[in-house]
């Protein structure tokens, strides 16, 4: 038996939280990381537009997507 | 390289792919690309139907606060629909996953290659669901082709917008008036349980609820219900790993995938028109529609 002794039920339970607890902290660290590095591309690939003479570049934000013409 | 999801041996890197296909579905119609995600992971690589909806909910925690971050500065749409709606989606996503874990657990038909019950419950209830969202869809491309003037962000009252029961709740930014407070809870009350039982986001419910149902206009529209989206994702997901219905290393391999693929998804969006757009986001819903249907008739027969 995994959690044997006289604590093992409480320990049990503390491992089943904390998995609940990983499973929408660990995809919304991922998900900040990942808005953070587009963020740092996009403005990046603004800038060096800017440097290169091109103004009017196309921000990705400006992309229109389905659920605004659905 | 494997993962192993009740006793099932899934290799990591076809689930990579399948990430990075929904993260491009995701990327390029604006929608988070879980209707798909779920019949792949369950048709395809076999994995429990319940653990393909928790993980694919799981998953969507990390798309829908990114939506969340993204979208939030262009302060569009009614967040008052976000807030009445959410009393009715968080109980909603709690009944959805009692109801998910009643139906697997219902025994299996007596005919055929004698599927679950529950499995052909879930996947009828899907293939209805997408199918209605795929009717919308098309009809509402044709109709936008053959408009001579775009619609602009003005509301069009929907039926929703106009059931008479008190009390009743002004939605200013959206030009709505006198919107019954009861039928926005319950409406959030069905999209949570959707959201419970079959795994789904936003892009196939709650969109063609304020569309079609509500009369908004798509920019609008889109700027209302994200923080109601990220809140009932969540929601979900502790429920769902509650249940013991999530597989963190399933959800998160999906993500990796779907962070690359999202990026070039959006990217293939500024070469495509919108009407285009719009036809292969309903081909894309037919299309899942007839993977779950077939593998339902090769399940009954």
């Amino acid at each position: 038996m995994l959690f044997g002794g006289p604590r093992g039920p409480s320990i049990a339970r503390m491992e089943h939280i904390l998995y609940i607890a990983a499973c929408v902290i660990v995809p919304m660290v991922w998900g900040l990381i990942v808005v953070f590095v587009s963020n740092r591309i996009d403005t990046w690939a603004k800038n060096k537009r800017g440097a290169d003479g091109h103004g009017n570049a196309v921000n990705r934000d400006d992309a229109m997507r389905v659920e605004y013409h659905i | 390289m494997h993962l192993t999801i009740d006793h099932h041996i899934i290799p990591i890197l076809p689930v990579i792919l399948v990430g990075m296909f929904v993260g491009y579905i995701a990327g390029m119609f604006g929608v988070g690309g879980g209707f798909v995600l779920t019949p792949v992971l369950n048709i395809v690589f076999g994995v429990p139907i319940q653990i393909a909806i928790g993980s694919a909910l799981c998953q969507k925690v990390g798309t829908s606060i990114a939506s969340f971050l993204k979208y939030r500065h262009y302060k569009r749409g009614e967040p008052r629909f976000d807030w009445v709606m959410m009393a009715g989606s968080v109980l909603g996503v709690d009944a959805g996953t009692r109801l998910l874990r009643y139906v697997v657990t219902m025994g299996n038909l007596g005919i055929g290659k004698k599927p679950a019950i529950g499995l052909v419950a879930i996947e009828i209830v899907y293939a209805l669901m997408l199918s209605l969202t795929a009717w919308f869809t098309i009809r509402e491309a044709i109709r936008a082709m053959r408009r001579d003037t775009p619609r602009g962000d003005a509301t069009i009252p929907g039926p929703l917008a106009k059931i008479r029961i008190p009390p009743y709740i002004d939605l200013p930014n959206v030009q709505l008036k006198q919107v019954s407070v009861p039928v926005m809870v319950y409406v959030g009350f069905i999209l949570g349980v959707l959201s419970g039982l079959l795994g789904i986001g936003g892009g196939v419910a709650f969109m063609p609820v304020l569309l079609y149902g509500y009369g908004l206009s798509v920019r609008n529209a889109a700027g209302t219900g994200i923080l109601l989206l990220f809140v009932t994702v969540v929601t979900g997901t502790i429920v769902q790993a509650h249940e013991g219905f999530v597989s963190l290393p399933l959800a998160m391999t999906i993500l990796i995938g779907s962070s690359i693929g999202s990026q070039l998804g959006a990217l293939t969006t500024h070469h495509l028109q919108n009407r285009v757009l719009r036809l292969l986001f309903g081909g894309l819903v037919l299309a899942t529609v007839g993977m779950i249907l077939w593998d339902l008739i090769r399940s009954l027969v």
